[in-house]
């Protein structure tokens, strides 16, 4: 299974960070107005 | 009219200065034997106050969750052993800069899902800031 499959998040306003670590490694997700950006 | 029910006076005062009530979710897929975490930063202009938790994992007795509010522990490798369980606090706990969801799968030969959904008010930092200063010296 894709890392990118590991993590749901929804409900969380702009402006938060989350740094998710799975054995994968870890991504950062920023919400923004205008949704989601994912970084490595 | 000069009568205002107190009830209704709270909700107008939070409503005028910011306050909301939201409803976050995380869904994790943790690998067999793995731990997964999610670390999530509160916005710089916001507090957060938790008012409680609800999991469900996919598997009993394989999942140990773990969560911390601002480097405080709330809960530390709790075996699920519900299909739903929830977790409410007696009123609110604040969360002003991070907080942590673990999860760890027990489980060495299949991945797990568990869905949490965590119920928060959002009040602008400013308020809290504010607030704060009339209650703490």
């Amino acid at each position: 299974m894709k890392e990118e499959r590991r993590v749901d998040i929804r409900g969380f306003p702009s402006g938060t960070k989350i740094e998710v670590e799975t054995p994968e490694g870890r991504k950062v997700i920023k919400i923004t107005e205008r949704g989601a950006e994912v970084s490595e | 009219m000069s009568f205002v029910p107190p009830w209704l006076g709270e909700s107008i005062w939070q409503k005028a200065r910011g306050f909301r009530d939201l409803l976050w979710e995380i869904t994790l897929v943790v690998p067999a034997g793995a731990t997964v975490s999610a670390r999530v930063f509160v916005p710089k202009e916001e507090v957060w106050l938790e008012r409680g938790y609800e999991f469900e994992p996919d598997a009993l007795n394989v999942l140990r969750f773990s969560h911390w509010h601002d480097g405080r522990p709330q809960m530390i490798d709790i075996l699920l052993t519900e299909s739903i369980l929830s977790w409410r606090y007696t009123q609110f706990e604040i969360v002003k800069d991070n907080f942590v969801v673990q999860v760890k799968n027990e489980d060495s030969s299949a991945d797990h899902v568990i869905h949490v959904k965590g119920l928060y008010r959002s009040i602008p930092r400013s308020v809290f800031d504010e607030l704060s200063s009339r209650v703490v010296k």
